[in-house]
């Protein structure tokens, strides 16, 4: 047995393309939502800068030319997040809709996109945007006129007229609030958008302060500049001394200068209280691996936002 | 000197019919067809789904 095939809902009784699609305004939540979450995650980044960043900085930066170079990156980063931020919460503002807003270069895509197929808009109410939005303007000139007209028979005339004018108000009237509705959420979404090229800028500015600022704090307290050695080397020396020769083309590594006495004299170069030894250093700059902790974190930021 | 006509700006022609300025020319004012029903899908109180 068969279960008999369910009951269809009786046909819409409009016929304007609009029968059972969601109210474009429904979008609007879905778009401030997002904007939120932009707003949070650029919030996040700024806490933790200011929160951070100079627990991070205590003891490891030396000299005021350093502290100066500190401090401006992490200015600049947190000028990305406060950028970001700025920009995403224009979204959060309510704009004002109204007829002229139309006419605004912001819903310019809009006007293109319906004016380009108006009869999938607006069925044979309208060819496009001004002729829908003419009628208003119509009835306001008559009426004007019928105030102004001293003949009986004219104003009788223009009275006619008139409400034929307001016949067709009140046809287009559905129209116009769909798409001042549209035109609502395609402003949000417009400011959405110019936020998000905002929010690449944003995290290109957080990256290169963050770059700056950790390559600042990353350096070794002797290897500051005010100790006279160079940027901040992980050490790892290769010896190769008469008097512990190694085989040919082998090098011993040992676990660094502090561990062997050595004192550093210069960038990248160490020597041994042995004048007799000869050492080689291998060095891995710590900024530079510091640095790619943002610039991944960067990279991650603009695909998302991309 | 007659001014220049602005954009639905209208006037009565010569045999009383309504026209209005669409930008170029003077054409007639017409009437839009009925329409049955208006679209429910225009505000966020509108059960449309």
């Amino acid at each position: 047995m068969t279960a008999p095939p369910p009951e269809t809902d009786p046909a819409p009784q409009s016929g304007t393309p609009f029968d059972a699609l969601p109210s474009p305004l429904d979008a609007v939540p879905e778009l401030r939502a997002a904007a939120r979450w932009m707003i949070g995650a650029f919030g996040a980044v700024g806490a933790a800068l200011v929160g951070g960043g100079p627990l991070v900085a205590v003891g490891k930066v030396h000299g005021l030319g350093d502290a100066s170079v500190a401090g401006a990156a992490l200015l600049l980063a947190l000028a990305g997040v406060s950028l970001a931020v700025w920009q995403v919460s224009r979204v959060l503002v309510p704009p004002v809709t109204t007829t002229a807003t139309l006419a605004s270069p912001a819903v310019r895509g809009l006007r293109e996109m319906i004016d380009a197929a108006p009869a999938d808009f607006f069925g044979a109410t309208a060819t496009g945007v001004d002729d829908l939005l003419r009628h208003r303007a119509v009835a306001a000139n008559l009426q004007r006129m019928v105030a102004a007209e001293t003949d009986p028979d004219r104003r009788e005339l223009l009275r006619h007229h008139l409400g034929r004018a307001q016949a067709n108000v009140r046809r287009t009237e559905p129209f116009v609030r769909w798409l001042l509705a549209m035109a609502h959420v395609w402003q949000i979404r417009a400011a959405l958008h110019t936020a998000r090229r905002w929010c690449l800028l944003a995290v290109l500015l957080v990256a290169a302060g963050a770059v700056a600022f950790l390559t600042v704090t990353g350096r070794d307290t002797a290897q500051a500049p005010a100790g006279g050695a160079g940027a901040g080397a992980d050490v790892t020396a290769v010896v190769d001394s008469p008097r512990a020769p190694v085989p040919a083309g082998a090098r011993r590594a040992v676990p660094g200068p502090a561990a062997r006495g050595y004192r550093d004299r210069s960038p990248g170069r160490l020597s041994s209280s042995s004048s007799s030894s000869r050492i080689r250093v291998e060095s891995s700059s710590r900024p530079v691996r510091y640095a790619a902790l943002p610039t991944m974190w960067a990279a991650t930021g603009v695909v998302v936002i991309w | 000197m007659e001014e220049e006509p602005r954009i639905n700006d209208v006037r009565l022609g010569a045999g009383g019919e309504l026209e209005f300025f669409d930008g170029t020319a003077w054409v007639p004012y017409p009437d839009l067809p009925e329409d049955p029903g208006t679209p429910r899908a225009v505000s966020k109180g509108d059960d449309t789904r």
